[in-house]
């Protein structure tokens, strides 16, 4: 098991006293592409915030390389090493992208404790340097003064991106990477997210509604369906499985 | 005049404190005690604009903090005469970031919404309580007697040295408040208030950083605080009285919530209308009460925010852009659309 990069076991989860995740269990190899499918409502985002500490669960354990995080905040589980998007891309709208970045990088130097004291108000010119070059890397480079507010939708995602990317983590957790863009956008984004994995080597998990990315993108796919996962298994697998297609494919023919 | 943001800080510092200083030579004792009691209050104002605009949390208790200050320095010199003055001020200003620390660990549990504002305020009127109602702290009629220290060689209760005291400490408190609020910690304390959530995805505690902010804030204004007792010789319940947790707020909106300068410029102006209105009983609060009114319903900006607005109408394009939309050139449209 602590060969994993993410072990769920018998993950309760929900609101108050709605219950929404019933017996979740899942493990996550690393290196894996792990996309969790299911229709509305069956608790994607539940399942994701449970995982991201954004809630904490009423039952189950969730281990990250062997490490039990059931019980930890959010930003323990960053400074751990897992790293996090929203569904609607969360910035800081007030502050310019390399901003962004450059909080992002000191977040991390001061978690993992390589900050040191700083007297000079201007961040490290090596870390305005690294936000610059991540920028650039992802196609956000010269946007100079202007606040991250006016960035259209997909350079937005792609400066959360940014910022996560910032902080190295291990594992990607990606809720709904593509939601609101373009079909055209949404190729761009998964060959961004397949270079970024290729590179960093990162673990990824993601849920998503449109076929064409899980399909791209996943190497195993979950399926869940009223807080639970029925199934799990390969892109083949699941696009054979009869009861899959009866809940999802089959309902939403408008995905395919 | 491509000075680095700390070069013009430190060069508008030193220009207001010279200024300050050099009052004693152009205005009678009344406005030079007056202009003290300005100095203090600019502090409170921009403790409290600490929380407010950088750090996102609107504190209704601040004058928790300034109380604690000035009763810490009031009782410090009463009861131990030879204790250094800087000391006392040191001693006073660990004493407002512990209650501030006390008072966060409680309120921050409720900081989305109005919750955290009322329980700053409802240990604001505890505190106000137990210090009117506490022979240790003369009750009502507060502890009176209170000396101008010497500072080594320097007896402060000579001429004006003890203004200029309070001039120098005020600017080097604006100095740590600029400092903090432009810093690495600054920044987060940016990120936190425009969205915490992010910031805690970010690896932030956001819970100790909003709990550092209110002992920073608590400290400068406890600091600032514990100038007043010397200044004016006693210290009263009244010091920790909710209409004291309002004036920081009130500078803060008439200078300019958004401009690190806004609570000066709020409390000078606030100070002026209310000397310039005293002799006209009864009208000077209306007069004062309405300015606020106006400031605050015609120029959400503040005063600070009004002049910007007027320094960039009268500068059109001078980077080129957000001219008024009959000024755009051709040219420059065609720009537009091409980028």
């Amino acid at each position: 098991m602590s060969a994993a990069s993410l072990a769920v076991q018998g993950l309760f989860a929900g609101y108050g006293r709605t219950p929404v995740l019933k017996d979740v269990s899942l493990t996550v190899a690393p290196g894996e592409r792990h996309v969790v499918i299911g229709p509305n409502g069956a608790g994607k985002t539940t399942f994701f915030r449970a995982l991201c500490g954004e809630i904490l669960p009423a039952a189950g354990t969730i281990r990250f390389e062997g490490r039990d995080v059931t019980r930890l905040d959010g930003f323990r589980r960053v400074r751990a090493g897992m790293g996090r998007s929203f569904q609607v891309a969360r910035i800081f709208t007030d502050m310019t992208p390399a901003e962004n970045v450059v909080v992002a990088l000191e977040a991390g130097e001061v978690s993992n404790g390589t900050a040191g004291w700083r007297f000079a108000t201007a961040p490290r010119a090596s870390l305005r340097a690294e936000a610059e070059a991540i920028l650039s890397d992802l196609g956000l480079a010269g946007r100079g003064d202007e606040p991250a507010s006016i960035l259209s939708h997909g350079d937005k995602k792609r400066l959360e991106l940014a910022m996560m990317l910032a902080l190295k983590p291990r594992l990607l957790l990606l809720d709904e990477p593509t939601a609101g863009m373009a079909s055209a956008d949404r190729m761009a984004a998964v060959r961004l997210v397949q270079r970024i994995v290729a590179e960093t080597g990162a673990t990824l998990i993601l849920t998503e509604h449109d076929m064409d990315v899980v399909f791209h993108l996943g190497t195993r796919i979950s399926v869940l369906h009223y807080g639970e996962i029925v199934t799990t298994g390969t892109p083949e697998e699941i696009r054979a499985n009869s009861f899959v297609k009866e809940i999802y494919l089959g309902r939403g023919g408008h995905h395919a | 005049m491509t000075l680095s943001p700390a070069a013009r800080f430190l060069l508008v510092l030193a220009v207001l404190t010279a200024a300050a200083l050099l009052l004693p030579f152009v205005a009678n004792r009344g406005l030079v005690f007056l202009a003290g009691v300005v100095a203090i209050n600019v502090v409170l104002g921009m403790a409290f604009n600490l929380l407010f605009s950088t750090a996102g949390l609107l504190s209704f208790g601040q004058a928790t903090f300034s109380a604690t200050g000035a009763y810490a320095v009031a009782l410090l010199l009463l009861r131990l005469p030879d204790i250094p003055f800087l000391l006392a001020l040191a001693l006073a200003a660990a004493a407002g970031a512990l209650a501030a620390v006390v008072i966060g660990f409680v309120a921050l549990r409720r900081t989305e919404g109005v919750y955290f504002a009322v329980l700053t305020l409802a240990f604001a009127e505890l505190v106000h309580v137990v210090i009117a109602k506490t022979s240790f702290f003369g009750r009502n009629d507060g502890l009176t007697g209170i000396p101008r220290p010497r500072l080594g060689p320097i007896d402060l209760a000579q001429g004006q040295a003890y203004y200029v005291f309070v001039i120098v400490v005020t600017a080097l408190l604006i100095a740590c408040l600029w400092w903090v609020t432009h810093s690495r910690l600054g920044r987060s304390f940016r990120a936190v208030r425009l969205d915490p959530m992010r910031a805690a995805f970010l690896g932030i505690d956001v819970r100790r950083r909003q709990l550092e902010a209110f002992a920073i804030s608590g400290a400068c204004a406890a600091t600032a605080g514990g100038l007043m007792g010397p200044l004016t010789s006693i210290v009263s319940p009244d010091l920790a009285h909710w209409g004291e947790s309002t004036k920081p707020i009130l500078f803060t909106l008439l200078g300019g919530a958004g401009h690190f300068w806004g609570p000066l410029v709020g409390a000078v102006v606030f100070s002026a209308v209310e000397y310039g209105t005293r002799s006209l009983a009864g009208a000077s609060d209306l007069i004062t009460g309405g300015l606020l009114l106006a400031v605050v319903l015609a120029i959400p900006g503040g005063l600070l925010g009004l002049a910007a607005l007027l320094v960039a109408r009268l500068r059109p394009n001078r980077a080129g852009n957000q001219p008024s939309p009959p000024a755009i050139p051709v040219a420059s449209t065609a720009e537009g659309a091409a980028r």
